[in-house]
């Protein structure tokens, strides 16, 4: 519109007589040097999805219906045995299979090769990282939007509000593994049980007639692991409810207040429910930081192998004429036992298999479907984070 | 129609401005308790803050005492007196596995073309070997098992096998070191083999000979070089032999002293429980099984005589040591060796001095040495934090020495910094300035994308993918004048930088990006009615005022990266060993262990309490510092910025 | 329809609108304005909100065209004789002499010194003997010399308002325009620090064209030379200040000069 590139005529009647090109050139090669670093993350970025999505999907779906590997995401993960016999062929099979192939083949039988973990699906980890993650939003929501109610709603300035900021920075900036530490000291070793039967290493013990309250610890299991994670990702919750509070016009709290309403109502009529579809939104981003974490739940939670779903355990069965009470305890205790449970998680699965296990085709293959299903996932949430924000952004315009 | 409806009854002035009663009988105000409800939420973060830090201290601070008492007896027991002269001593290892490189270099200038030949040959039977492995196996199977049997078994299997091997045979590449007709004896002889025959093919046999008389020829020829280096690997084995021996009777008393210490700490436990309990049949018990693990305390001093008493005979094995290192080095021969060789003797003959230098300190040392001088917390500190060892599950002494951890972790961070400040900038001031909308609507989601991988899942692609790719690349030709090319380790600190580069950007992206947003329109609105052109505006006012809130961007980016685990721990290397300088800019292509990873990888093998578990929880109170250190910087940044903006 | 250039002829116009017309995008916001500025003398715009005052001064130095769908539509500006939509006319080159001071004073967050000299280092001075010189000399008309030659590496955000404000005239002028277009430099400005301004300004008038908006009358009474009035993006009456206020010629113009709307 402006500025169309032009040979500088020599005109005596022009006052405003430019150096045109040299600028434009100028410009135009600083804009392509700043292009190029775009461009380099975003091609990182495209390179790296792609090399996933191309090693990963012929593991993680399948060409005929129901297009994904109904097994690879519906089994517990198993050691994989490959059987090859003296004709060369070669049997990819679990433990059991293994066991009658071998008495199949007999002598026939060349070698065996087991490779741990990479056998089987990856439901346990899915299962486990899902836990995880109930766990750690649950609590991180309360709090994170507790906290932000009171730094946007009922705060004003002073030394407690700046010491809370200070803190939120801070643990916003703690790296993940000191968060592990953390977990490990507090809630592993210390966090408070009731039991009957407290241990040597409480720290502290608060006997209570019927039971005993003991600082004993949650020992590795996912309330150990959820509430580590829970409080990695509580500042993010914390920033972004806060934004998503004072996004609400002042005018709605005034008009609110005006007519006699107390704080409290005001927050819970007047505010909230406009800021709710916000602090959801934002809330999935720290359901996919929380899924990814692997440092945090290292040593609180993580297992690198289980051959059971948390909720599958043996059960006392009760005596026939057991009250509906009993019934009722042990279906609690059932519940509760699910939470008390070391499992799998996606992202130790992963390192299992990448880190610690030899390195062959068999878990190659493991790997990238793992790390496919695991991308996708956390993918498709950011991903529904971004596409709601825009939608809310449209709809709530005050 | 028109009913005048009912005037709306008031409440009374004063019953509305009065304020209600809103206490119960408890002296409970409702809005109160929201309030402090929603506040006692809020202080949680500062609780957390503080249970990081108690937690850390608590495991990790009686990290001083025991690694004092480590510390300690490794001094009163003696250990301390072997290293003085053993830690000089592995410099001769060094230099023996120099010179032999340079002997072999020598003698390679004669008799190489012969072990060429010969090496090529066995590669090409393994591989043949290997290529007809189920044939051989099936073969061999049935001869053990039917060694008499007919050959109706057997017969087919040979030929079988025979197929096989002429197949094999048939594809083989055979390398430049042979003439066609020598490569065709080859494919001949190697079709043959067979499990049954033991004798060597004729054309190896051939080789095997050439070999050696072209071997004997060299070593005659570098005779002097030949004796000079065998003089060399044999002057310390007296001293090692009496090194060994006084090794020996001071690991005896260190583990006799842990040995007892266990049992002092279990017997005190014990007693306590003892104490406490009621019932008096056990408490008999109880004291009974504490009588049991009575033991004597070890006296240091008595058996430590044994050890301060060969000082002097140690001392006399060291001298004797250098001067037969001296007579060795002296006869080395300076000409007649390839070149690289005479580098490499040039290099011996460098480093002699320094190491008869350090040798002859040691010597004194340890007639001096005396097994009661006491280790002060401040040694203790000193040698935490600046101990070039990390030696962990050692049978002789374990070792926490911080730096290693710290270069590899700065070092790492340096090349992540690198690499994605000035991309991240870059974008940045791109999307912010000059990008159109639809290229802003991809970069956006792109670095949101990026913030959500998960790091495990770029540890793992620098594992499967990027270490390979970097090591390729540094074997491409024309790329030779990199330093550090080709690169020895797939994982190294390079890759992991590499990607925690990445994982820095979106942190660098976002905040700078909004360091720019926030330059007040008005700064442009000046530029432009200056004349100013968009670059002009651009670099001079508006990336300047945006300054400070950008350093905080790269600030917090390096936060980032410092407190990354994962894909350090996946593809550093986890090599623990202080990096080796001397190659330049190479270093990064070296592995290293990091802070965070080492956290990650070994906390899960100690028992608690032990002086490794709180050793690694010291490392998380350093990296816990850290990460208040970079806030705090990163805040002063901020800060300053605002301080103006206003 | 509009009383257009009624102003006497001693010297010729630098700027002049012919029959502009500017749009944003969708609905114009100035009618066919004519009107031109004498050199060194004192131009007022006035009208209340909204009337394209601003917009009209920011025609002079393409300001307004860097909003997608802003244009002038139709007629030419005519800045010292050229018509500035003529493509051999450099932008960069218009703005460097048709200097402009904004309502609230922006100041680069930068020391005193470089701020001032920002617009001779832009345009390729770097010379460090003259930009001292311009940088002196500008500051000297700004009568600012006096209060900050003693500090000319502090930072410009500390200064006071009015300070600020002057030096953002300082900085206008030092890369020595013709024309000087402010837009009601003084709004933001306490009384004090406007009277400073308006005396500034009459000084200024002697190097330079002024063209100011403000919407305060009893300043463009106390300043100008010459004073257009605006309404509804229509150049209602233009003539000499004391003319204009005394007898207006429009009803519109009288009944805004009572203050019967504003």
């Amino acid at each position: 519109m402006i500025n169309t590139p032009i040979q500088p005529k020599i005109d005596p009647a022009n006052p405003f007589v430019g150096r045109h090109s040299r600028n434009q050139t100028l410009e135009s090669f600083v804009r392509w040097v700043l292009r190029c670093g775009t461009l380099v993350i975003v091609s990182v970025t495209a390179a790296i999805v792609l090399h996933i999505a191309v090693k990963g999907a012929p593991v993680a779906l399948s060409r005929e219906w129901p297009f994904v590997n109904v097994a690879f995401l519906t089994e517990l993960p198993s050691t994989l045995h490959v059987i090859q016999d003296n004709q060369g062929h070669i049997i990819e099979t679990d433990v059991n299979g293994a066991d009658a192939i071998k008495m199949e083949l007999g002598a026939n039988l060349r070698e065996e090769k087991t490779i741990s973990y990479s056998g089987g699906g990856i439901l346990g980890p899915i299962v486990g990282t899902a836990m995880l993650v109930i766990v750690s939003v649950g609590v991180a929501l309360f709090l994170g939007v507790a906290s932000a109610i009171y730094l946007s709603e009922y705060a004003s300035h002073g030394t407690f509000i700046e010491m809370v900021r200070l803190a939120i920075l801070n643990l916003a900036g703690v790296p993940s593994v000191v968060f592990g530490l953390f977990g490990l000291g507090a809630f592993v070793l210390t966090a408070p049980v009731f039991t009957n039967s407290p241990l040597d290493r409480a720290i502290f013990t608060l006997p209570l007639g019927f039971t005993t309250l003991s600082f004993q610890g949650w020992d590795t299991c996912v309330l150990s692991g959820g509430f580590t994670l829970a409080f990695v990702i509580l500042p993010v919750i914390i920033t972004a409810s806060e934004q998503c509070l004072q996004a609400v016009p002042l005018e709605f709290r005034e008009t609110s207040m005006a007519l006699g309403a107390t704080r409290w109502q005001t927050i819970w009529r007047a505010v909230l429910p406009f800021a709710t579809p916000g602090i959801l939104t934002s809330s999935i981003l720290g359901i996919a930081r929380a899924a990814g974490e692997t440092a945090p739940i290292m040593f609180t939670a993580a297992l690198a192998f289980k051959d059971k779903l948390p909720w599958q355990k043996d059960q006392i069965s009760l005596p026939a004429d057991a009250s509906l009470f009993a019934h009722w305890e042990q279906n609690i205790q059932r519940f509760l036992a699910i939470f008390t449970e070391s499992v799998q998680a996606l992202p130790y699965h992963i390192y299992t298999l990448a880190a610690r296990i030899p390195q062959n085709e068999y878990s190659e293959r493991a790997q990238y479907g793992s790390v496919f299903v695991f991308l996708i996932l956390v993918a498709s949430l950011a991903a529904t984070s971004i596409w709601m924000r825009r939608s809310l952004r449209a709809k709530y315009k005050w | 129609m028109e009913e005048r409806l009912a005037p709306l009854e008031r409440q009374s002035l004063g019953c509305m401005l009065l304020k209600k009663k809103k206490l119960n009988a408890l002296g409970f105000d409702t809005q109160k308790f929201i309030r402090f409800f929603f506040a006692s939420n809020a202080s949680v973060t500062i609780i957390v803050l503080v249970l990081i830090m108690l937690m850390l201290l608590r495991e990790g601070a009686g990290f001083l005492k025991t690694y004092k008492y480590e510390l300690e007896t490794y001094r009163h027991a003696g250990l301390e007196f072997c290293d003085i002269v053993d830690r000089p001593l592995a410099q001769h290892q060094q230099l023996t596995s120099r010179l032999r490189r340079a002997l072999g270099a020598s003698l390679d200038t004669i008799s190489q073309h012969a072990r060429n030949r010969r090496d090529a040959y066995l590669n090409m039977k393994r591989q043949i070997e290997e290529e007809s492995s189920l044939q051989r196996e099936a073969l061999s199977v049935a001869l053990e098992q039917t060694p008499s049997a007919g050959d109706k078994i057997i017969e087919p299997l040979r030929t079988q096998l025979a197929i096989a091997g002429v197949k094999s045979a048939m594809s083989l590449t055979v390398r430049s070191f042979f003439s066609l007709d020598e490569a065709d004896k080859i494919r001949a002889e190697l079709s043959q083999l067979s499990p049954e025959t033991k004798d060597i093919p004729a054309f190896l046999k051939q080789l095997n000979d050439h070999f050696s008389t072209s071997d004997k020829a060299a070593k005659k020829s570098f005779a002097t070089l030949v004796k000079a280096t065998e003089i060399f690997e044999e002057a310390p084995e007296t001293l090692q032999e009496i090194l060994i021996e006084i090794k020996e009777h001071v690991l005896q008393t260190k583990t006799a002293a842990n040995e007892f210490n266990t049992l002092k700490s279990g017997r005190l436990k014990l007693l306590e429980a003892a104490e406490n309990t009621q019932n008096p049949v056990e408490k008999a018990d109880l004291l009974k099984e504490a009588a049991a693990t009575q033991a004597m305390p070890v006296d240091f001093h008595q058996r430590i005589k044994l050890v301060t008493s060969r000082a002097d005979e140690l001392a006399e094995k060291v001298h004797q040591y250098i001067t037969a290192i001296q007579k060795a080095a002296a006869n080395l021969p300076t000409r007649g060796s390839p070149a690289h060789a005479i580098a490499l003797l040039d290099e011996v003959h460098h480093e002699l001095p320094l190491h008869v230098q350090e040798m002859q300190t040691a010597a004194d040392e340890i007639k001096t040495w005396s097994p009661d001088k006491p280790v002060s917390f401040l040694t203790v500190i000193g040698a935490f934090f600046f101990g070039s060892n990390w030696i962990t599950n050692s049978s002789w002494q374990d070792s926490f020495g911080f730096v290693p951890l710290l270069t590899g972790s700065l070092i790492i961070s340096l090349i992540a910094i690198v690499i994605a400040t000035p991309i991240s900038l870059m974008a940045a001031i791109y999307s912010n300035q000059f990008a159109s909308e639809r290229e802003k609507e991809l970069i956006k989601p792109v670095i949101e994308f990026i913030q959500a991988i998960p790091s495990i899942v770029l540890g793992f692609i620098g594992i499967s993918v990027l270490g390979d790719l970097i090591k390729d690349v540094s074997e491409v030709t024309w790329l030779q004048w990199i330093p550090g090319f080709p690169i020895q380790e797939r994982l190294n600190m390079f890759n992991a930088g590499c990607l925690l580069a990445l994982m820095a950007i979106p942190t660098m992206f976002s905040l700078s990006e909004d360091a720019l947003n926030n330059v007040p329109e008005a700064y442009v609105d000046a530029s432009d009615a200056l004349g100013a052109t968009k670059l002009q505006t651009v670099f001079r006012v508006i990336v300047p005022s945006a300054f400070s809130g950008m350093a905080a961007a790269v600030l917090l980016g390096i936060g980032r990266v410092i407190g990354e685990t994962m894909v350090v721990l996946l593809v550093a290397g986890n090599r623990i060993a202080i990096p080796d300088f001397s190659s330049g800019a190479g270093v990064v292509f070296q592995p290293a262990h990091t802070l965070t990873g080492i956290i990650a990888q070994e906390l899960g093998e100690v028992s608690r309490g032990s002086t490794h578990w709180q050793a690694l929880f010291m490392v998380g109170i350093v990296l816990f510092c850290i990460s208040l250190i970079i806030n705090w910087c990163a805040r002063t940044f901020v800060r300053r910025f605002e301080q103006f903006k206003a | 329809m509009p009383p257009s250039a009624s102003s006497p002829k001693q010297l010729p116009p630098v700027v002049e609108f012919r029959g502009v017309d500017f749009r944003y995008s969708t609905h114009t916001v100035l009618h066919n304005i004519h009107l031109s500025a004498e050199r060194n003398r004192v131009t007022a715009l006035i009208g209340p909100s909204g009337c394209g005052k601003s917009t009209l001064l920011r025609c002079v130095n393409r300001m307004n065209e860097r909003f997608v769908g802003a244009r002038v539509s139709q007629g030419q500006v005519f800045v010292k004789g050229k018509n500035i939509h003529d493509t051999d006319v450099d932008l960069t080159q218009l703005r460097k002499q048709v200097g402009m001071v904004f309502q609230k004073s922006n100041p680069f967050p930068k020391s005193i010194y470089d701020n001032v000299a920002y617009g001779l280092r832009i345009h390729g001075v770097t010379a460090k003997d003259i930009l001292d010189d311009a940088v002196e000399r500008a500051l000297r008309s700004a009568v600012l010399w006096q209060e900050l030659k003693d500090r000319l590496n502090q930072n410009a955000l500390r200064l006071s308002g009015g300070e600020q404000q002057r030096l953002c005239i300082a900085r206008a002028i030092a890369t020595n325009p013709d024309v000087l277009l402010m837009d009601e430099p003084c709004s933001a400005l306490d009384p004090i620090a406007t009277l400073q301004i308006e005396e500034l300004m009459q000084q200024l008038a002697r190097d330079y064209t002024v063209i100011f908006v403000t919407h305060n009358m009893q300043q463009a009474v106390r300043v100008s030379d010459y004073t257009a009035f605006l309404h509804l993006g229509k150049l209602i009456e233009f003539g000499d200040t004391e003319e204009l206020f005394s007898n207006p010629k429009q009803k519109l113009t009288e009944s805004y000069l009572r203050g019967t709307f504003s």
